[in-house]
């Protein structure tokens, strides 16, 4: 046990690094950089240069990268270069509380509904109920998030106009005290994972159901509703456990586009004000926090896996 | 003889199945899976019923188990349990009286248990959710039915999951769920089929406990006439979904009278019988498909008998004397024809055989063979095996699942690379893997394969499966090529149609010849066959076996046989070597195996080998527990965890040494030679 | 490199198994029909736009901008006057294009990675499937909008290649695990006994067996194509205007969204009805090809 989770976290800590490099890299290969970008497209060259001088742009990539490392190291996550005086610290923590909230809404609310779907559409398989979850679970996994976000719009902002469509908090307000901006992106971004979720649980609980054990367990004469919670459901839903792991990306590549359409204060939304500022520092710690939530959550979903289903000796 | 018929006055049927005819609906058409169906199974008596694939039994088990899926139906006749006739109660009603009164115990142990419930909850559970039992006491009583399954350590298997059990172990798990409702019929579908011979045997021998014990009627189904032999009262031979005939087993093992059950019989090698005394016996072609039964006779396409009426009138299942059931016109004709006189043996090969054994040239030699795995722990698949083997001779090898022997034959022909000791061919050293070795030597050296759903390309066709050999070594093309492919066709008994077939286009017995033609093509000196017959039907296994042993007459070629059918290799072996976990136990000439003295391993393997003649006396000897891992071998022996005559000590101590018996024949043992050899044989004919 | 045999008998493969049964199948299943429909539309319509398309999709004309849709302009214009109709029907082509593009590289990167790992197994295999695991840590959209970031103004074809490249560790578990499932088989076995060559035990008697699990692949790809080509458009990081890119037309006028509907919708749709499409399609084609 102790060294499946030693070589995990190794992992994870190898891919953070490589990830931190990969980034520096492609950031370094950009055209324009922030000074640039600060000061215009009309500033005069030795003006940006100078700027660059000032911002320590000017030194060779390996040693800024080195610094940066050894100042994250430290614990200090550093400041925009754009924003100026902006420490970045609380600043993507923030951000990141208010994107949480839509991931938990998807992970808290959608998902265990989708599983409930799922299983019903397996249970009634051959219906037009099941062919019904399965078809719309295919429709809600092909939608980009920000085109349903669109469709959502239209239909309760505009045909009916009960949600707001943009998410943007006024100032001095929090983020709960405007729950009703929330609910059109969380179900934009929660989409997708519904839909696939929704579908593997479907068809796993088919296939279960079809299985050799529950053909033992309806032959010794065990009412039905037993075979459906006792002997078929844990089955059915260890795989879907899987699934949404498999789809975090998603819903992070969700959560960007989800939170540039309805203007929500995520961290989604911050990345991509970054790239276009070329802000690298931003740029990397936002990156960096999403690969390792990213990280963190698979592993979590393998170690939930691995304790639920008895077939699976970490041990060993 | 008249034990049944005593059974049958005395008492009503307990299950009747009357003219019962099964469909399944497939997308453009019906199938009749079960045709006219007549048979009754009488309280406590054992009922095996037999059959190839295909032939409808399992459907038949589920029929009366109500269980026949989305697009199974009854068609007609009736199923009657105890007076009640089921087919003509709701589901809810047949299910209930199912569920109360027939249980059954499924051919794939592994699947059939839920991988995510304790094993004792899935037992339990069949008290306590009908509110018979409370919690407690339905867990108490399935610890107790795990006991006299003889499953040691019972409380603690009881809080175990399915997965951590050996195959053996579930397989009695299973049985004793069964018995777990009282049930006064119990249905077994190829309970042992999965199972090493030996572990089969203690699975044989616990049914027959239990019918003492819980008095329960039994339906045991088999594709194995053998095994059901041992165990049943009755037996009845189904073919292609209809019942061709049914009697006491003493009737239909020592006279069987329809032509089916018959080609069965004579298609399984008889013990003491080996090729030069006969031909194997096969029934030409194979089983038709169900969509299409000919008209008239169902086997009539099949069977040396037949003539028009055959073709014409189907033949019901009628009283043939004191409660023998045959379906089949010609029954008196056949009854009074002799047995089939032993064909001639063919003096002239058994000569020339006897000559190359004695004195033929070593083709392959194998010096303390070692080849183990290692993944973290190391298993010692085969741990020091020595061997040789003769010129245009067979050996065969073997052993049960875990022996190393499909290993070994892996070493050999190169697909693994050993990890100690040496291969001589044709004494060249080739202890390399197969692409270090020269082409010549690949050339010589070829392999049959096991799985025919395996063994050749689904993407490839015949032409190209055969002809790719004869490419790579003469390359040749054109015409030359196509000629030479037909010929290895011919060779293997398959017409020029099947030149530009594909595999999915093929039964597994011709899956099985055109990998042997594959083999062949190269013109080897030895061929490797590993297990070629064990996935084909007996029917079929008897012309894949004819095949073989003729290929070897016409080209010289060797062969080892590696299986764990021991009368499939007494047949045709000329020499034999018994493996265990690694090692081999004894070595000698066939007859030489078959009698004592023994090594205590082997005479356990031939006593628990199924045989279809009531008139053979087999004494049974049960092992202990299952085969040790190969991760952590006993020391010592590596047999004494399991050996009815350890000696004590010195046989968990001391690796055994080698006794040669004679020249040939050597076994690996402790016990002195004479007392070996004071041993009464396991197997007595008449 | 592939004899004119092996080809001869990769095209029999294909002639035997999308003959005749494969429409019948295809009969059979309404959704895989209606799949194949959408996304047969939207090609022909990306063939014949130019000459199906009313207006230039680039022309603008301030005095008609904004205006709901019409006879004159069926879907309505934007806010420089383009017309909709126009703009989304030639927006089909670079779309279509790229994630044709995409689905056939990334399958390809992927068979040669996933290959090379899954035949020699050890630590060949593990080396690169960790190496796949690490590019996999970084969500897809993620990874290409930064890699895309970097240039300028990207073409369809440095679109395809990035986008195939974020793919490739996805494809690349499918063709090895494609592989491990033949590699085990027996006749691989045979092979190997005859003494052939690695070339011939992976492209003559591996590969056709793969082809099928890769073509299902293939047509999911292109599925998720669509979808992270219009939300690279959406983002911005894509094609750059005035090419007409569904997704970059969704972002322009999302701020008049309730002034002028139709800028909006209407490329939304054809995103919707274009991605659905094919995954229905790749739905059909899994289920059918799983059974031959």
């Amino acid at each position: 046990m102790l060294a499946y989770l030693l070589k995990r976290v190794g992992f994870i800590l190898i891919s953070l690094v490589v990830t931190s490099i990969i980034i520096f890299s492609l950031l370094e290969v950009m055209p324009g950089d922030v000074a640039k970008v600060m000061l215009g497209q009309h500033a005069t060259e030795e003006a940006v240069k100078s700027l660059r001088e000032e911002m320590g742009l000017n030194k060779p990539v390996h040693l800024r990268y080195l610094s940066w490392l050894n100042q994250i190291l430290h614990g200090d996550l550093g400041e925009s270069m754009y924003m100026e005086g902006v420490k970045i610290g609380p600043l993507v923590a923030r951000r990141a509380f208010n994107s949480a909230l839509l991931a938990l809404a998807c992970l808290v609310i959608f998902v265990p509904l989708s599983l409930i779907f799922g299983a019903i559409g397996g249970v009634t398989e051959g219906t037009w109920i099941s062919s019904f979850i399965s078809i719309s679970g295919l429709f809600a996994l092909s939608i980009p998030s920000f085109v349903s976000g669109i469709f959502l719009i239209f239909i309760f902002s505009l045909v009916f106009p009960i949600l707001p469509a943009s998410s943007n908090i006024p100032p001095g307000t929090t983020i709960f005290q405007n729950l009703e901006r929330v609910i059109l992106p969380a179900i934009s971004v929660s989409l997708i994972m519904f839909g696939y979720v929704a579908r593997m649980t479907q068809s796993s609980m088919g296939s279960v159901l079809r299985s050799d054990y529950i053909r033992t367990a309806r032959l010794k004469g065990i009412p039905g509703n037993y075979v459906i919670y006792k002997h078929a459901l844990k089955n059915a839903l260890l795989p879907a456990i899987t699934v949404v792991g498999m789809n975090i990306g998603w819903l992070f590549g969700g959560l960007i586009v989800v939170e540039s359409l309805f203007g929500y204060p995520g961290i989604g939304y911050l990345l991509v004000l970054a790239l276009r500022s070329r802000d690298i520092p931003l740029v990397e710690v936002i990156m960096l926090s999403i690969v390792s939530v990213y990280l963190v959550a698979n592993f979590l979903t393998d170690l939930s896996y691995s304790l639920l289903d008895p077939r699976v000796d970490i041990k060993g | 003889m008249n034990s049944n018929r005593r059974i049958k006055q005395e008492n009503q049927p307990l299950v009747e199945v009357k003219d019962l005819s099964v469909h399944y609906s497939t997308l453009d058409r019906e199938l009749g899976a079960l045709r006219n169906i007549n048979l009754s199974v009488y309280p406590q008596e054992t009922y095996g019923l037999v059959g190839e694939s295909g032939c409808g039994k399992s459907t038949l088990a589920f029929s009366i188990m109500n269980y026949l899926g989305e697009n199974g139906f009854v068609a007609g006749g009736e199923i009657i349990f105890s007076g009640q006739v089921l087919t003509e109660k709701s589901e809810k009603e047949f299910r209930a009286i199912q569920s109360e009164n027939i249980s059954m115990v499924y051919q794939n142990p592994s699947s059939a248990l839920n991988p995510v419930l304790k094993i004792g909850e899935q037992i339990a559970e069949i008290k306590h959710i009908r509110k018979e039992l409370s919690r407690e006491q339905s867990w108490n009583k399935a610890v107790e039915i795990l006991e006299s399954m003889n499953i040691p350590d019972a409380a603690n298997v009881a809080s175990r999951y399915p997965h951590q059990l050996s195959g053996g172990m579930k397989q009695r798990v299973c049985i004793g769920m069964a018995l777990m409702s009282e049930p006064s019929l119990l249905i077994m579908d190829e309970p042992t089929t999965n199972l090493d011979v030996t572990t089969e045997q203690v699975i044989l021998d616990l049914i027959q406990g239990l019918k003492e014990k819980y008095k329960v009627a039994i339906v045991y189904i088999s594709h194995d006439l053998g095994v059901v032999m041992e165990i049943a009262d009755r037996i009845g031979i189904m073919y292609l979904g209809k019942l061709v005939e049914e009697g006491s087993k003493e009737d239909i093992g020592l006279r069987p009278i329809h032509p089916y059950t018959r080609g069965l019989i004579s298609c399984v090698p008889e013990i003491g019988i080996a090729k030069e005394d006969t031909r194997l016996k096969s029934i030409p072609g194979s089983v038709p498909s169900l969509t299409e039964i000919p008209p008239g006779c169902v086997f009539n396409s099949r069977c040396s008998f037949s003539e028009s009426r055959c073709l014409q009138d189907e033949p019901h299942l009628v009283n043939y004397e004191n409660d023998r059931m045959v379906a089949c016109w010609k029954a008196h004709q056949i009854e009074e024809k002799e047995k089939p006189p032993k064909q001639d043996s063919d003096a002239e090969s058994k000569r020339k055989r006897e000559a190359i054994s004695r004195n033929g040239k070593v083709l392959l030699e194998l010096e303390d063979l070692k080849k183990y795995f290692k993944n973290g722990h190391t298993v010692k698949a085969v741990d020091g095996v020595s061997m040789h083997l003769l010129t245009a001779n067979t050996l065969g090898v073997v052993g049960e699942s875990g022996c190393g022997k499909t290993t070994m034959a892996r070493t050999i022909i190169g697909l693994l690379e050993p990890t100690g000791g040496t291969i001589f061919f044709d004494g060249i050293d080739i202890s390399r893997p197969w692409y270090k070795r020269n082409k010549e030597t690949l050339n010589r050296m070829q392999m049959v394969f096991q799985d025919p759903e395996s063994t050749l390309n689904p993407a490839h066709s015949v032409r190209k499966i055969v002809g790719r050999t004869l490419i790579l070594k003469e390359g040749i093309s054109g015409s030359e090529l196509e000629k030479r492919i037909l010929e290895l066709l011919q060779k293997v008994n398959l017409g020029s149609e099947f030149m530009d077939r594909m595999p999915f286009q093929m039964s597994g017995g011709q899956k099985q010849r055109v990998s042997i033609a594959r083999a062949f093509a190269a013109n080897p000196d030895l061929v490797i066959c590993d297990e070629p017959t064990s996935s084909l039907d007996v029917s079929v296994q008897s012309s894949v076996l004819n095949l073989l042993l003729d290929l070897q007459r016409d080209t010289d070629t060797s062969y080892l046989f590696i299986s764990h059918d021991l009368n499939v290799v007494h047949y045709l072996s000329d020499y034999i070597a018994v493996t265990y976990l690694g090692k081999i136990c004894e070595v000698g000439e066939k007859e030489q195996i078959f009698q004592p003295p023994y090594h205590p391993y082997t005479e356990a393997l031939i006593s628990a080998v199924p045989v279809p003649n009531p008139n053979v006396k087999q004494r049974h000897i049960k092992l202990k527990g299952s085969t040790p891992s190969a991760i952590n071998p006993p020391s010592g022996c590596r047999f004494h965890t399991r050996c009815p005559r350890k000696l004590g000590s010195i046989c968990e101590t001391q690796k055994p040494p080698s006794i040669a018996v004679t020249e040939s024949h050597l076994i690996k043992c402790h016990i002195p030679l004479e007392e070996l050899a004071k041993v009464e044989p396991v197997v007595k004919v008449g | 490199m592939i004899s004119k045999k092996t080809r001869k008998q990769i095209s029999t493969y294909f002639r035997d198994r999308f003959s005749r049964k494969f429409f019948l199948k295809l009969r059979r299943t309404p959704t895989g029909i209606f799949g194949l429909f959408l996304v047969l539309l939207w090609v022909t319509m990306s063939i014949f736009g130019p000459f199906i398309a009313p207006y230039s999709p680039t022309k603008m004309n301030m005095a008609q901008a904004y205006s709901s849709p019409s006879s004159n302009h069926l879907l309505g214009t934007d806010r420089y006057g383009r017309d909709m109709l126009s703009r989304v029907i030639i927006g089909s082509r670079s779309i279509l294009t790229t994630a044709l593009g995409i689905s056939i590289i990334s399958v390809f990167i992927g068979i040669v990675i996933g290959f090379t790992a899954g035949y020699f197994g050890g630590i060949v295999d593990e080396v690169i499937m960790r190496l796949m695991d690490i590019l996999m840590s970084i969500p897809s959209l993620l990874l290409a909008m930064v890699m895309l970031g970097i240039i300028v103004s990207p073409g369809v074809l440095s679109v395809m290649i990035i986008i195939s490249i974020v793919y490739s560790p996805r494809t690349a578990r499918v063709a090895r695990s494609a592989l491990l499932e033949y590699k085990s088989e027996e006749f691989v076995d045979a092979a190997r006994i005859r003494g052939e060559s690695f070339f011939h035990i992976v492209f003559v008697e591996i590969f056709p067996n793969t082809v099928a699990p890769l073509i299902v692949e293939g047509s999911a790809r292109f599925a998720y194509s669509i979808m992270t080509v219009a939300s690279l458009g959406f983002l911005g990081v894509g094609l750059r205007p005035p090419t007409p890119d569904w997704g970059l037309m969704v972002a322009e006028n999302k701020g008049s969204i309730f002034l002028a509907p139709w800028t909006v919708i209407f490329p939304a749709l054809a995103i919707a009805s274009l991605v659905i499409g094919a995954s229905l399609f790749a739905e059909f084609l899994d289920k059918y090809l799983r059974r031959v």
